[in-house]
């Protein structure tokens, strides 16, 4: 609680935790789309693209204005996308080739005209460098709004397009013989991706951005079936790297604060990819476990109930050293069966079927299997 | 009464560069026939289909579908693609997917609401996967999966059916099954057209065949045109299917 009190009463901090928890809503939201049209290195594209959009921005206009920043980067991630999606379907070239290609060119561009920039003598210069990395300290009120505005039109736009994007995002050359215009749709989504990116550069940068859109949207799936679940869950796991990011480094000023974002998003991944029922490690190895030791079970009362069909009474007592020899004897298993009341064990190791052992055999025999 | 024909095909080719896939592709489906398009791997055959359904552009020839352009005639036509192009892993259930197919007619923006839920719980009945509306698409079997794109064009309400290798990969139960009720939708004088591999029940399923290798080497009534002619133009002179003991008809005099 403390934590967040102290967030909240500290202007600076309120602002930038702001900011950050509207990237990650935005990013963990459009994530979503990204991870399960499986265009997850698009995103990493899109921001290392967006640097020679800023650098030329500042260029252009000559002054540091978060709004041109924007533009400028939305155009450069926009231009990246269309090549990608261009030379993979003109081409022999693979999506992943083409997406290095385009990373590597946009990059190496950017960074060319950053140092230029940094070299010419303009007192107004300095700065464009935290794009690298991000600089989430430099969030100001306006940012903010610009950040607030856009995330509210990305929310709306989601909204109302969902069924389509469904579509899109789950058989887009079905959805084509059905009337969807699947051009446009595409258009719309990939701008939306580009938008949540690119708001989110000063505060985590262009290296490490891309972790945000996947991320939160990677955790979500491993807790839910649903679709709007998934998108819901994204979002706030988004939200929540960005506050407790924030939070961290308000309390530790030394540390940076979009890289901590990107380390709690990430701790959320560990997280689900261990822990969340049915698709969590620990869930799968558990029922791996259990089907063995069922598995087990079962082999083991067949074992039994074929020694006593050899004899005309199928509740014959039998000494538990006849078994030993069995390949998968062990006492552990004697014991859960007799636990079970499947077969009874007398005091001079004895042991006989009960009737519901019975029962059970015949049963496991004509189905395959106790469950 | 002259019979409209349900899709017909002028002098279509297709080319992925300069590679021609399909070759000045001439074809007359009447309706209310069951057909078959048999060929060789890479004869072409999905391609044909996607092409129909301007999913990829052909650099030439014209289609009609009932005597019209595909753009004005689209909610008469459905398409069911080859299950494994898509991920079974996408977070949806069986009643969701259905209903994606009544999202076409719908129109952007509105939301799904209870006749499209009724026409999707009908269908799901009819390829009778009642009770699994609630299931998740990943744990379906091949044959479910198939049962519920199925169920998804069945709600489209189409006079042409489109089925790009519907028995691949599901046991003879579902088989039997898909194959009743496509048997009933001809009944209703529907169309259907499939891509279709196992050529020892051409006879059985359909009433009309198309045999293509890139370019179309032959087209008609299975009664009259399954030979083992053209089945040797179509797959190489080695291939004779009477020599293997099946079923097929006797090459016309």
């Amino acid at each position: 609680m403390e934590f967040i009190i102290e967030i909240l009463s500290d202007y600076t901090t309120r602002t930038i935790a702001l900011g950050t928890s509207l990237l990650g809503l935005i990013s963990g939201l459009m994530g979503t789309w990204a991870v399960l049209r499986r265009q997850s290195l698009l995103g990493d594209a899109v921001a290392h693209a967006s640097l020679p959009g800023i650098a030329l921005a500042f260029l252009i206009t000559g002054v540091k204005n978060s709004l041109f920043f924007f533009i400028g980067a939305a155009i450069a991630g926009w231009i990246a996308t269309a090549w990608v999606s261009n030379i993979t379907r003109n081409t022999k070239i693979k999506t992943d080739t083409a997406l290095a290609i385009a990373i590597a060119l946009f990059f190496g561009f950017g960074m060319v005209l950053i140092t230029f920039i940094q070299r010419t003598p303009n007192a107004n210069q300095g700065g464009l460098e935290s794009f690298l990395f991000g600089q989430a300290a430099t969030l100001l009120r306006e940012d903010i709004l610009i950040m607030a505005i856009t995330a509210a039109i990305t929310i709306i736009i989601v909204l109302l397009l969902w069924k389509e994007f469904k579509l899109l995002a789950f058989d887009p050359q079905h959805a084509h013989t059905t009337g969807v215009n699947i051009k446009v749709l595409d258009i719309i989504l990939n701008s939306l991706i580009v938008i949540a990116i690119v708001i989110g550069l000063q505060s985590v940068g262009v290296v490490l951005m891309s972790a945000m859109l996947i991320a939160p949207a990677a955790a979500a799936r491993q807790w839910t079936d649903r679709l709007g679940a998934m998108a819901i869950l994204a979002s706030l796991f988004g939200l929540l790297s960005g506050i407790a990011g924030t939070g961290i480094s308000s309390f530790a000023p030394l540390l940076p604060t979009g890289p901590l974002i990107v380390l709690v998003s990430i701790f959320i991944v560990t997280i689900s990819f261990l822990f969340a029922p049915k698709r969590g490690l620990v869930a799968q190895y558990t029922l791996k476990q259990k089907s063995k030791k069922r598995i087990a079970l079962d082999s083991m009362l067949i074992n039994l109930f074929e020694i006593c069909c050899q004899h005309s009474d199928p509740q014959h007592l039998h000494s538990v050293n006849i078994l030993k020899p069995m390949p998968d004897y062990n006492k552990a298993t004697i014991k859960k069966l007799s636990e079970q009341g499947l077969i009874t064990l007398t005091k001079q190791k004895e042991w006989c079927l009960t009737e519901k052992g019975i029962t059970n055999a015949r049963r496991i025999i004509k189905n395959g299997g106790s469950s | 009464m002259k019979k409209t024909l349900a899709l017909q095909i002028h002098d279509l080719t297709v080319a992925y560069k300069f590679k021609p896939v399909l070759w000045d592709i001439d074809l007359s489906v009447p309706t209310g026939v069951m057909m078959a398009i048999v060929g060789p791997n890479g004869a072409g055959k999905s391609t044909l289909i996607k092409s129909v359904l301007n999913i990829v552009k052909p650099v030439a020839g014209t289609v009609t579908f009932f005597g019209k352009p595909y753009h004005s005639i689209r909610s008469k036509i459905t398409y069911v693609p080859q299950k494994s192009s898509v991920d079974w892993d996408f977070p949806t259930t069986v009643l969701d997917l259905v209903m994606m197919g009544t999202y076409g007619k719908l129109g952007w923006i509105k939301r799904p609401g209870k006749k499209e839920r009724k026409l999707a719980l009908q269908a799901i009945e009819k390829v009778g996967l009642t009770g699994f509306e609630r299931q998740q698409i990943s744990q379906l079997s091949g044959g479910q999966q198939q049962r519920v794109f199925l169920a998804r064009a069945l709600v489209q309400q189409a006079d042409l059916y489109f089925m790009d290798e519907p028995f691949q990969g599901i046991d003879a139960t579902t088989e039997k099954a898909i194959i009743k009720i496509l048997k009933e939708l001809i009944e209703d004088n529907k169309t259907v057209i499939a891509v279709h591999h196992d050529l020892q029940t051409i006879v059985e399923y359909f009433d009309y065949i198309a045999f293509l290798n890139i370019r179309k080497i032959a087209e008609g009534k299975v009664e009259d045109v399954f030979t083992n002619e053209n089945l040797e133009k179509t797959y190489g002179a080695s291939f004779n299917l009477a020599r293997h003991g099946q079923n097929i008809m006797q090459s016309p005099v």
